[in-house]
């Protein structure tokens, strides 16, 4: 096709208008060749009826109509797609930022996160247990995440504990690097070395999610003197069945937490 | 004469559907056609008719498929379905009750 370069320019301009609210590039090459084909056959028909060149390109651009008005007879032709592409992208945006799932399979971890000096948040994975650790106000604290899908009712039909309230462990100025050897990951057991404990405190008031295989897992936990264990179903400390019910006992009236006095250091 | 828009706008489908019935065309075949039977009463711009032609594709009244020319160049060539022929069909018996609804109206309409 030789045309003008100016008419060329003024062909595009018009395109460019007419498939502004086309987002998809498929479509949008689909449509630009028609309208250049068009926009051809117009110009060769012109041509043969003998105008001159610059004649049958102005009658083949004039054939084209109003940009803006073929651009809003797209936009209604191709707008359910596209909110459909725009709703499917601010739902992956929103599933990107969602928390997902941070309980591990073998192993445990943690990471430290500075944010101001004064604010340090761990976050810690145990095979069958999402837990997250955080620290606020120079005390470290741990917050359990909830399995949405579990029954929390029926797992805890009195409900002992405060849903998304916080496990803390921690001294103040003490900020604890779960690397440092008080995990046994062999049997997946986490173990803080006695005089770590007894200079820490933790409590816990969180809702622990014991749908998952517990099998091997234990937490350490305790508040001030009173102490307090999850074991893991194959622990020597207690079964699985142990453990359910020391979350499902009811809490006495003056009873905060639920207690477990038996501790490693005693058997040992 | 020229023919106020409004008019035509709710007609164009069925125009363009009708077009198609008599075989497979491309957009500027359409336009000409379009222009030579009706006359030049119809005088639809490219810019008015690749919607109508896109709607209706995602509709499944016509499919489109591209056809090399003698001259080399790919055409996109636009054929009416089995469900656009039965579209057709309908929007043809929905025109003429409407028009001769239209027509009954304005010949009675001075009944007085």
């Amino acid at each position: 096709m030789n045309v003008h370069y100016a008419t060329n320019i003024r062909l595009r301009a018009w395109i460019h208008v007419a498939l502004r609210p086309i987002r998809f590039p498929l479509t949008r090459r689909t449509l630009r060749r028609e309208f250049s084909d068009h926009f051809e056959d117009c110009r060769d028909a012109m041509l043969d009826r003998g105008l001159s060149e610059r004649d049958a390109d102005e009658k083949a651009l004039e054939s084209l109509g109003n940009a803006s008005q073929t651009a809003k007879l797209l936009r209604l032709v191709y707008r359910p797609r596209i909110y459909a592409v725009r709703a499917a992208i601010i739902l992956l945006v929103l599933l990107l930022r969602l928390p997902w799932p941070t309980h591990i399979t073998q192993q445990m971890y943690g990471r430290v996160y500075e944010y101001d000096g004064t604010v340090t948040e761990i976050r810690f994975a145990v095979k069958g247990w999402k837990l997250d650790y955080l620290v606020r106000d120079d005390k470290l604290k741990l917050e359990v995440i909830w399995d949405e899908s579990v029954d929390q009712e029926a797992l805890f039909p009195q409900p002992l504990l405060t849903p998304h309230e916080v496990l803390g462990y921690g001294t103040p100025g003490l900020y604890w690097d779960l690397n440092l050897g008080y995990w046994n990951m062999g049997f997946g057991e986490w173990v803080p070395s006695p005089d770590l404990f007894e200079k820490s405190y933790l409590f816990l008031r969180g809702n622990l999610d014991l749908s998952y295989d517990c099998q091997s897992c234990m937490i350490t936990c305790g508040y001030g003197d009173c102490r307090w264990y999850i074991l893991a179903a194959d622990s020597p400390y207690a079964d699985e069945a142990q453990l359910r019910s020391l979350f499902l006992q009811p809490l006495k009236s003056d009873q905060k937490y639920v207690e477990y006095w038996r501790t490693p250091w005693d058997e040992r | 004469m020229k023919i106020d828009k409004s008019l035509l706008s709710g007609s164009t489908s069925l125009l363009v559907l009708s077009l198609l019935k008599s075989g497979d065309k491309y957009g500027y075949e359409m336009i000409t056609l379009l222009e030579a039977v009706s006359n030049e009463v119809f005088q639809m711009k490219e810019g008015t008719l690749y919607p109508i032609l896109h709607n209706l594709e995602k509709k499944g009244y016509v499919k489109a498929y591209n056809q090399q020319t003698d001259k080399g160049r790919s055409r996109r060539y636009y054929h009416l379905t089995d469900k656009g022929a039965a579209q057709l069909i309908e929007e043809k018996s929905q025109w003429e009750v409407f028009s001769g609804a239209v027509n009954t109206v304005l010949h009675c309409g001075g009944l007085a």
